[in-house]
């Protein structure tokens, strides 16, 4: 039984990642509007583990225009096709001329190294970055509250593994697929209705 | 349909045009460097606003050869030369210093570079940027001072051998001055190939040395004076620091100046070193500026490219790992910082590299941390790298 416990306990960080993101954009205000939209994934400026997000499955009633702009290590795509992107150059960007429809949607997949294997020594992490623009020059940020950068929502991906979100816009949902401790919670339901269950017999 | 209504359109056309007529914004306006600059000095100039263009834009740059005033700022009677030179070429031999556009744009992201020659036979020393008669043309919207930014790039040397060096400050206060302390530390990691010796030939401290004694690099004299301290040598190695005490020093407040009379500040590369890592700076006492690296860790976050700033944007966190508390304020100095890549919002520069304070936070307890965000201009897209020193206690 112990044995059971420790399976389901040691599973649970190596479940952990990669981590994945659902996200559904709300832009049903910019519809039409020939605006551009902005993927990135940069290192620290210290000591960075590898790690690299993906970007699956996007769909949207509106369409990308053609000839993206691509700065360091993108790999896939184009968009809407999956889409790779690692940290291993200072600015690893996939900026790409977007006419909005009404939403757009799309699974955000980080894995690696700094997430699955934090080595403990590194002194920086990572931090991916979506942004929407209402130009396609990319200059005037739209559907979100952050002036000054103009991004939407960011995840940092810390050095113990974890990540942190902070999203900007009221327009866009996160939702982290699966819940991590997911599977942590279903071994010990098992364990306890295991344990339960030989005892009323 | 009425000539009212037909004319209706005449309306937005007007309001158009009136808006194209009107003149773009003027402004004078100008610059004082943070800090001096050195031989070989370059000084990089980036648009930090979207879509910002000039259409007159004259620079003057002069080498700071007479006395300055205690602010560090220029006397009225200093004039900066101006001469017309076209943008295609920035440097000019003839008359270093000035440089001058027409017809110019200085756009985001496309910065150019000034690359300061002292004249000969005279200390480098570039105090002030000016620009005169600026015209915007920025679209409508406003202009602020940071639609230029002016930051030193990596200076090879803090000092040059034989040159009369006061550092920082003219002038230091005593905290306590029934039992003063002078402060000389080399801020230079002891366990790298970037490492420097000091040694101070023939330092001498006066009490309230009057300021007219004073000129850019050393004092012209002393007078009668007798100094309170008087060695023919002082070595300061790498991440030392030396204390002189000075015992009684009179009222609180009172004030010492430092003088090397007839001396020399001498540099001790190693054989591995390309420049100085860290330059020495001297202070009072009270609460002295150390180095922390046993006590300190440092991490960053991930850096996102802001298309609206054009800078690299994210934060650095400094960790108590000691026992004991540490007591602030905090400076974060970016030394090794990587060429082309400056500190856009730096506090100021501690020759040749640029540090940031970590505002509010006047101590960290063990394991506690305080975060403070950083921007870097990057125009090149370089992995940006530097090497922290953080420094606790009031930074000189």
């Amino acid at each position: 039984m112990k044995t059971l416990l420790l399976f389901c306990l040691a599973l649970a960080p190596a479940f952990a990642a990669p981590v994945e993101y659902a996200v559904t954009v709300d832009t049903s205000s910019l519809a039409g509007v020939a605006g551009s939209l902005d993927f990135q994934f940069n290192p620290g400026p210290l000591t960075t583990q590898p790690a690299f997000v993906q970007i699956l499955d996007f769909t949207s009633s509106g369409a990308f225009a053609p000839g993206p702009q691509i700065t360091g290590n993108v790999s896939g795509g184009p968009l809407p096709a999956d889409l790779t992107i690692d940290n291993g150059t200072a600015f690893n960007d996939y900026f790409a001329g977007f006419t909005f429809g009404s939403t757009l949607s799309f699974l955000l997949n980080l894995s690696g190294p700094a997430l699955s294997a934090p080595d403990g020594t590194s002194t920086s992490g990572s931090a991916f970055a979506f942004s929407m623009f209402s130009d396609a020059a990319g200059t005037i940020p739209a559907l979100t509250t952050d002036q000054t950068d103009g991004f939407a929502f960011i995840v940092n991906v810390n050095l113990d593994g974890t990540t942190t979100v902070t999203n900007f816009s009221q327009s866009t949902g996160l939702v982290q697929t699966p819940e991590p401790q997911s599977l942590t919670l279903a071994g010990i339901f098992i364990l306890s209705f295991l344990r339960f269950g030989s005892r009323r017999s | 349909m009425t000539l009212h209504r037909r004319l209706k359109w005449l309306a937005p056309l007007g309001l158009f045009l009136y808006c194209a007529s009107l003149p773009a914004e003027e402004k004078d306006f100008s610059i004082t460097l943070p800090a001096k600059l050195d031989d070989g000095t370059k000084i990089n100039f980036n648009a930090t606003t979207v879509a910002v263009t000039f259409n007159t834009l004259t620079i003057g740059i002069k080498q700071k050869d007479s006395k300055a005033n205690p602010d560090g700022s220029f006397p009225a009677s200093d004039v900066f030369e101006k001469r017309a030179k076209t943008a295609s070429s920035i440097n000019e031999p003839a008359k270093p210093f000035v440089v001058y556009f027409e017809d110019g744009a200085l756009m985001p992201g496309a910065p150019f570079e000034f690359v300061g020659v002292p004249a000969a036979g005279k200390a480098p020393y570039i105090a002030k940027v000016v620009f005169y008669n600026v015209t915007f043309d920025n679209k409508g919207k406003p202009v602020d001072k940071k639609i230029i930014e002016i930051s030193p790039a990596t200076n090879p040397k803090a000092f040059k051998k034989g040159v009369l060096g006061i550092i920082n400050n003219d002038y230091f206060d005593f905290s306590d001055p029934s039992n003063a302390t002078f402060n000389l530390i080399n801020n230079a990691p002891g366990d790298s190939a970037a490492n420097v010796q000091y040694t101070l030939e023939n330092l001498r401290i006066y009490t309230n040395l009057p300021e007219s004694n004073f000129t850019e690099d050393t004092f012209d004299t002393v007078g009668t004076a007798t100094p309170v301290f008087n060695m023919s040598s002082v070595v300061v190695a790498p991440g030392q620091a030396v204390s002189i005490p000075l015992g009684p020093v009179g009222a609180p407040g009172q004030s010492y100046a430092v003088a090397l009379t007839d001396g020399t500040i001498t540099e001790d590369l190693d054989s591995n070193s390309q420049q100085v890592a860290g330059p020495l700076s001297i202070g009072g006492d009270g609460a002295p500026s150390t180095a922390q690296p046993d006590r300190i860790s440092t991490t960053a976050s991930g850096l996102l490219y802001s298309r609206v700033t054009k800078t690299f944007n994210g934060t650095v966190t400094i960790t108590n790992t000691g026992q004991t508390t540490i007591d602030g304020p905090f400076t974060i100095v970016f030394t090794s910082l990587t060429p082309g890549v400056s500190l856009a919002n730096y506090t100021g520069v501690l020759e040749p590299d640029p540090y940031l304070s970590i505002p509010i936070v006047t101590g960290l307890a063990p394991s506690e941390s305080a975060t403070v965000n950083v921007q870097f201009s990057n125009p090149a897209n370089a992995l940006i790298n530097f090497i922290p020193q953080v420094f606790a206690g009031s930074f000189q």
